[in-house]
């Protein structure tokens, strides 16, 4: 990594300050994903600003109508074991206990696993100046693809990492953004952006804005659940996974939601499964119906169409585990 | 390593010996050399050896006390980085290092003189520093130019008639008699097994035929420890601490490199963060950087350490090979064989030696004809370095698939199908103990057959290996200090097998000591000269020089203590650090009573391995049995259990003989479900350098590991032992493959077995 300079925050203003006066100058959560940046050169920064030392920011307050507020220092641990957040919203605790391993989720946040960047190889590896990183190829495209998107991709292809955004959108949750302007709130379902719009980037996040809480509607009356498909057991990132939520009337699906992750450039919300359930019962045949409503439109590339098999398959049980 | 000398005749004594498994003994005349002690066997009444010793460096493993090479440091120390070539294939025009001697703190700038890249992580240049960030920002400035060439890194791509040739024809590395064309080199001579019968007539005579392709990709050794030296100079001495399997060949390498005198190099390797094989050369297979690491230290004057990352270790420190390996069995109606065609193609990258045929060279002893043929392809990428049994484990995945075929296809049970084709009687016995330990029972007698999605099912494969052991230039020096402490001292390195804790065991046995009682001196060129650590060879090629050694000494002790107990040396025994006369144990005297009573300070026995003489067996028999689930809706394998039988000739420990299977076992399975190197195929370098996308099995992915250990005194030396740490992987892999298809009917002949094969190979399954 390049010699920078360590600045502790006291406040998300100073937070703010600290970086607007350094052109380059990044945050600091957990650093799981900004050291990996750093120690491969992904980015050089003149200084490294910590957001740990921010009082406050950890802090998860239940609301007594069943809406969650959470900190962004929040680590996925913490999020993962919250009691309150296990009941009122059990794929977004399941969303961050599935992720890496028991070391990282130590140390990781919450913000940072919302806000870190894709995993895609190339992406990863200072020697391919990709598209992502301002280059004018995707080594995708041709090349070793098999973890790659199968929807929503081009021109870059590269899937969304985070487990807990699936979840968050899924359960129409929103970010709190803190920029040059004051306070703005963002949709979860708005907040992440596809590469058509500008592949550098995975989200509307704007230099100098710090996401200071992520604020989750109340579901009652829904039931909900998260699930992936990896390689390994732990310590791995998922083939698929979902956030699926459902509220049904007298065995009669009402509203639903089905999101997608680590298979498009956002975490995929599904509309065509939704409409597939809605007035149906969950059952097989509805989950079936929505699980072939659900890759509709897929366009796997030259090493992924196992993917679309998957993408069924966890749509199908996810479903009926909520029945 | 020093060359073994064809050892000259010597007189020899004749012993009988009571050899192979307790079940079924077996007399044996075998010719040692004189002097050499009669080895243990069957009758031996052992104290010490063959028990279960914790390792006696184990707390200071735990507690950090252990000092690795990537954990030394000294005064006035610099660090040095390599420089490697970014592309596959091409010719180096120019190596700027202006920018990078320019930078403060850069201390020495090395540049090789090789011009032509033939894979993507070679040497180009190196620079050392005063910290690692200068050293990283340093070894950035370096700027190469290149005139690139096309390259070909895929095996298959590079068998074909037009493909980018890595090496103009006369340049391949490989005898000049083996026939090459492009970048194919073969077919080579079988190697050990061989050929033999008349595998056409074969055929024509079976009632069944499989013929089936399988393959490997290529997998890196990914040590804990990454290749690494601390080199420093005083005066023309040089001292190398290495994270290496072989101090004397780290020694003698650096000698010859450096043009300068073995005597004025030493090696130390106190303890060693993993291997696997890839650290048996004096630098790395693809990489000069110890020879670097002293060289810039030199220019310097003052020490440098050299240690690789992550990123480095998977480009040039050796990898196994890839293989392409196409089985064809004969067999009658009864499973038993009448021909096997074994026919390979690998790639050792930039180099040779990716043959896979051992095992269909030792295995199914039973059938009469069969065929075996090797080709090593060259692509351009980093050289292999052995693995844990080279290419054993790629070839039994794929023969041992192959005979599962064979059954299904006949209708039999495939340890039956085994049974019949059997040569060894130690193999027989472990079919019996593995298939009770596994419950073989309770496979799937129909290949899928288990209820619901998630199937479970068993299935078992063999491997083979061969008692390997250097018979000269190996010794041990064993000291008994007046206040009664005693040491020993091998040369030899502890690669974290628990070598210095077996030794330990063996001076116990011999002195009637506990062998928390004996001092441990190894890992240092200053001390008796022992083998590199390959081949499974260390044990047995040190532990006769240590017995010899410590038998010397007990028998200066036995003569201090011989007058009070009123008895000759010759009939005094030792245990539980008492000296007694054996046929009276009541008249004793304590052993550090006796030592008080020496002359001097210390007795110091100094002992030469004597010949290797008979064996009971020469190849060491081992067969494995996985239990596995495979999601058939996801293609996700777990594996539940794993059940492994070896034969190791005698465990000197048990306790670390298991540790080695139960590694083996942990590696193979990661091997078979998940390793892979991943070379981009336009661009030809790894997108998957680093433990993240390089996967090897994980925490949670741990199964149930049984070892077993069929222990056989096997003769070959005085203390029976042969060899454990290569063998025990050579059958995981296609025990997994195996019970996969037993439990969901999937036959997945390319490993890695991911979702993605299985979910095909179950379609395939469904429309045959
Ligand atoms: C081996 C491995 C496996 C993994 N597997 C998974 C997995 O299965 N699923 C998964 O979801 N993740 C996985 N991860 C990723 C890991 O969860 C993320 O890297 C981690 O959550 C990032 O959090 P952090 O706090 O360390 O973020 P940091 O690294 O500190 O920050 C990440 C990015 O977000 C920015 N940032 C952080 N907080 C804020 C804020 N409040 N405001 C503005 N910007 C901010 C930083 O500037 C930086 O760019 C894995 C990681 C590893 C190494
Ligand atoms: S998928 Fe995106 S990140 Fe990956 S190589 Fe293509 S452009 Fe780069």
């Amino acid at each position: 990594m390049n010699a920078f300079e360590y600045a502790r925050a006291a406040s998300v203003a100073q937070a703010r300050e600290l970086v607007s006066e350094k052109p380059g100058a990044v945050l600091k959560a957990g650093g799981i994903d900004l050291l990996d940046h750093l120690k491969e050169r992904l980015v050089e920064p003149p200084r490294v600003v910590d957001l740990k030392s921010i009082p406050g920011l950890a802090r998860i307050a239940a609301a007594p109508d069943g809406s969650v507020r959470i900190g962004p220092m929040a680590t996925l641990a913490q999020v993962g074991a919250d009691p309150a957040i296990r009941k009122s919203h059990p794929a977004l605790a399941q969303s961050c206990r599935e992720a890496a391993s028991p070391q990282i989720r130590n140390v990781a946040t919450i913000g940072g696993n919302v806000l870190q960047r894709p995993r895609c190889w190339y992406y990863r590896l200072e020697s391919y100046k990709c598209l992502k990183k301002g280059g004018d190829i995707c080594y995708a495209v041709g090349g070793e693809n098999r973890y790659h998107v199968i929807f929503g991709g081009g021109p870059s292809y590269a899937p969304h990492p985070s487990n807990a955004a699936v979840a968050l959108v899924a359960y129409g949750a929103s970010f709190v953004l803190e920029g040059d302007k004051g306070p703005r709130t963002v949709a979860a379902g708005d907040f992440f952006t596809l590469p058509t719009k500008d592949p550098q980037r995975e989200n509307q996040l704007q230099p100098g804005e710090v996401l200071t809480e992520i604020r989750v509607p109340a579901a009652a009356g829904w039931k909900s659940s998260y699930d992936e498909i990896q390689e390994r057991a732990d310590f791995d990132w998922p083939l698929v996974s979902i956030a699926a939520a459902v509220k049904s009337e007298g065995g009669t699906v009402r509203e639903a939601r089905v999101v997608l992750g680590a298979v498009a450039p956002i975490p995929w919300r599904s509309i065509r499964a939704e409409q597939a359930l809605v007035g149906k019962s969950l059952d097989e045949a509805g989950a079936n119906a929505a699980a072939r409503a659900a890759v509709v439109g897929a366009a796997p590339m030259s090493d992924n169409d196992y993917k679309v098999g998957l993408v069924q398959t966890l749509v199908r049980r996810t479903l009926l585990s909520l029945a | 390593m020093a060359q073994e000398q064809k050892p000259p005749e010597v007189p020899t004594v004749t012993y009988t010996v009571k050899a192979g498994h307790a079940s079924n003994p077996q007399t044996m005349e075998v010719h040692a050399a004189q002097g050499d002690l009669k080895p243990w066997d069957l009758d031996s009444k052992l104290r010490v050896v063959k028990g279960r010793q914790p390792r006696l460096d184990g707390k200071y493993k735990v507690t950090g006390r252990a000092k690795y090479t990537f954990d030394i440091s000294m005064p006035g120390m610099l660090w040095g980085r390599m420089v490697r070539s970014a592309v596959p294939a091409g010719q180096i025009l120019k190596i700027d290092t202006s920018k990078a001697e320019a930078l403060p703190g850069v201390k020495a700038v090395w540049t090789s003189d090789a011009r032509t890249v033939r894979f993507a992580g070679q040497d180009v240049a190196a620079v050392a520093a005063v910290s690692p960030e200068v050293a990283e920002d340093a070894a950035r400035l370096v700027q190469v130019t290149y005139d690139e060439a096309s390259f070909v890194t895929d095996l298959e791509k590079a068998m074909a008639d037009d493909a980018p040739l890595v090496y103009e024809p006369d340049k391949i590395p490989g005898p000049k008699d083996i026939p090459r064309k492009g970048n194919v080199l073969g077919p080579k001579p079988p190697g050990r097994g061989g050929s033999r019968g008349d595998v056409d007539k074969g055929f024509a005579d079976a009632a069944v035929t499989i013929q089936q392709t399988y393959s490997v990709p290529t997998h890196t050794h990914s040590p804990l420890e990454t290749h690494g030296v601390i080199a420093k100079w005083e005066g023309d001495q040089l001292t190398v601490w290495a994270s290496t399997q072989g101090v004397f060949t780290v020694r003698d390498g650096m000698a010859e490199a450096l043009g300068i005198d073995r005597k004025n190099v030493n090696v130390i390797t106190e303890h060693m963060g993993g291997g696997f094989g890839s650290k048996l050369a004096p630098s790395a297979s693809g990489s000069a950087f110890a020879v670097v690491a002293c060289k810039l230290a030199k220019q310097a004057g003052a020490p440098v350490k050299l240690m690789l990352d992550r990123h480095e270790e998977h480009l040039c420190t050796g990898n196994a090979p890839s293989a392409l390996m196409t089985v064809k069995i004969g067999a009658a109606r009864d499973g038993s064989f009448t021909a096997v065609h074994y026919r390979s193609f690998g790639s050792a990258g930039i180099a040779g030696g990716a043959g896979t045929g051992g095992p269909a060279g030792s295995l199914h002893g039973k059938n009469p004809n069969l065929k075996i043929e090797e080709h090593d392809v060259f692509t351009n990428a980093g050289p292999a370095a052995p693995l844990r049994a080279p290419g054993h484990p790629q070839g039994a995945f794929a023969l041992e698939s192959a005979v599962d075929e064979v059954a299904d296809r006949l209708g039999l049970d495939p340890l039956e199908v085994r049974r019949k084709n059997e040569a060894s009687p130690v193999r027989l016995i472990q079919y019996d103990v593995g298939a009770k330990a596994i419950g073989w029972e309770r496979r799937n007698k129909k290949p899928g057959e288990g209820a619901g999605p998630r199937k479970r099912g068993i299935g078992m494969a063999n491997g083979n290996w061969y008692v390997i052991a250097r018979g000269s230039g190996v010794g041990a020096e064993v000291r008994i200090h007046r206040d009664g402490s005693v040491e020993y001292f091998s040369g030899a390195q502890d690669i974290g097998t628990g070598f210095r804790t077996a030794m330990a065991m063996v001076v116990a046995e011999e002195l009637g000591l506990k062998p928390t009682d004996v001092k441990p001196n190894v890992g240092d060129s200053r001390w008796p000269e022992g083998p590199g650590s390959g081949g499974s060879n260390t044990t047995n090629s040190v532990a006769p020089a240590v017995r010899l050694a410590a038998h010397d000494a007990r028998m200066k002790l036995f003569a201090l203590a011989a007058p009070g107990l009123g008895a000759k040396a010759e009939d005094l025994d030792a245990a539980d650090g008492k000296i007694f006369v054996a046929a009276s144990p009541g008249k004793s005297v304590a052993f550090k009573q006796t030592a008080a009573k020496m002359s001097g300070e210390v007795i110091a026995a100094v002992a030469e391995r004597k010949k290797q003489f008979e064996t009971y067996r020469q190849d060491l028999a081992g067969c494995q049995f996985a239990e596995v689930e495979v999601d058939t809706q996801t293609g996700v394998v777990r594996v539940i259990k794993v059940v492994a039988v070896n034969d190791c000739g005698f465990p000197i420990n048990l306790l670390t003989t298991e540790s080695q299977i139960i590694g083996a076992m942990i590696q193979g399975v990661s091997w078979a479900l998940w390793e892979n190197r991943v070379l981009d195929r336009n661009v030809g370098t790894m997108v998957n350098p680093n433990l993240e996308s390089y996967k090897v099995l994980s925490s949670k992915d741990m199964f149930e590991a049984v070892p077993i250990v069929t222990e056989i005194a096997n003769a070959g030396n005085n203390t029976s032992a042969a060899g454990i740490g290569e063998p025990c992987i050579v059958p995981t892999l296609g025990a997994v493959a195996n019970a996969v298809f037993n439990a969901s009917g999937a036959r997945v002949r390319t490993l890695p077995i991911t979702p993605d094969r299985v979910l095909a190979a179950l379609a395939e399954a469904r429309r045959s």
